[in-house]
């Protein structure tokens, strides 16, 4: 298949690698159809270069069809759409259960000192093979997965992966009073996104600032 | 919503405090992280990463703090006394320096981290498949063929052409 590969500081490649295949009976092969750029992919290519390897994979915000499933996987089938989270969570582990997926005690990568596993992010969250590919090994089937409609356009969800509850668990832990104020630094995807979710959640008055002309005048024309 | 060109960070304080009876916003979003413009020393530090080996630059990072604290430092400064700081902006640097005698002394809340994105998805679900509230459909600022990723990295690198969010789609 074809894939965006980490290629040092210079920047990505696409290249022909080998399909993922099934390798644990809870794994499913998704065939990926949208799948976005995140600011932290920058990250990768400068500060965070160091962890990277020649040939990763990148991308940790696919959405896609199921084409293959594990001979214990049940929650989902071929032909199913699914967008996958950013984080390798198990769904069953304690961190899990308290809702602390980013600390999955299944993926947590303890000889790194860090948090739970993530696609396409560095030998210190577990070097997975990420979604900026033609097709994605997802491990946990059963739980992992996100079932989502099968209309309208790839758009609607593929946000789901990150932008979405990233923005979302932002304007969460801000602690926002209901009617209050908040501001919002920097209009990048996330930023941008956590200004419509404060004013959807219901705060009164939501100021953001952001360098770049264009960000600027994007956000001023949502509110 | 009101918008404000943060060029100037101590002009971005001043007018915030203007807009909330001269307190300062009740919560402050952290959505840049390490990518803030704005420390001449971090990013000299940060950009050393291309030039010394990897071996010696992978034990630096995971031991010197050197971020660039911008924006975390304007969200310190803005945020009112009592107020909380959320941050979904990635910092790395193991020992960034963080003021806090002022941290303390303003009484403020800190909270963080990698999004859990399972405990959002049954809030978040729902409103996508009634209807477009938050204007996801056209969130997107481009959507390019698996092929043309390269050269969407580097406008996004770069925020050329009005890059914000690329799809690519295989």
């Amino acid at each position: 298949m074809r894939a965006v590969t980490w290629h040092g500081r210079g920047g990505v490649r696409v290249e022909t690698v080998p399909d993922p295949t099934i390798q644990d009976p809870t794994d499913v092969i998704v065939e990926v159809t949208s799948s976005g750029i995140c600011g932290s992919d920058l990250h990768l290519i400068e500060v965070l270069a160091p962890f990277m390897t020649v040939g990763d994979i990148m991308g940790h915000e696919p959405m896609g069809v199921v084409r293959e499933v594990g001979r214990e996987v049940t929650a989902v089938k071929p032909g199913d759409r699914v967008v996958v989270p950013f984080n390798i969570s198990c769904g069953s582990c304690w961190m899990c259960e308290q809702g602390l997926q980013s600390q999955c005690e299944t993926t947590q990568n303890r000889e790194q000192g860090m948090g739970a596993s993530l696609f396409g992010y560095t030998k210190l969250y577990g070097q997975v093979p990420g979604g900026q590919a033609e097709y994605l090994r997802v491990p946990f089937g059963n739980t992992l997965p996100i079932k989502v409609p099968d209309a309208p356009l790839d758009d609607r969800y593929v946000y789901l992966s990150d932008v979405l509850p990233t923005a979302w668990q932002a304007v969460q832990y801000a602690g926002i009073p209901q009617g209050g104020s908040v501001l919002v630094l920097g209009l990048g995807p996330i930023g941008d996104m956590a200004t419509r979710i404060a004013k959807h959640l219901g705060a009164g008055q939501v100021i953001a600032s952001d360098v770049v002309p264009e960000r600027l005048a994007r956000a001023g024309a949502t509110a | 919503m009101t918008v404000i060109d943060s060029t100037d960070q101590a002009d971005v304080v001043a007018r915030v405090r203007d807009l909330t009876d001269g307190r300062g916003p009740d919560s402050v979003i952290d959505a840049v992280g390490m990518e803030a413009h704005g420390s001449p020393l971090a990013t000299i530090a940060q950009k050393a990463t291309a030039v010394v080996p990897d071996v010696i630059m992978e034990r630096v990072m995971t031991v010197v703090g050197i971020d660039r604290l911008a924006a975390l430092n304007t969200a310190i400064e803005a945020v009112r006394r009592g107020g909380t700081i959320s941050l979904s902006g990635v910092y790395g640097g193991a020992t960034d320096p963080l003021p806090l005698m002022r941290m303390f002394d303003k009484q403020i809340q800190l909270r963080m981290g990698q999004a859990n994105v399972w405990r959002w998805v049954p809030d978040i679900l729902p409103l996508l498949i009634d209807g477009d509230p938050l204007g996801v459909d056209e969130f997107a600022t481009h959507r390019v063929p698996l092929e043309q990723a390269p050269e969407a990295y580097a406008n996004f690198r770069q925020k050329k052409e009005g890059t914000v969010k690329v799809l690519i789609q295989p």
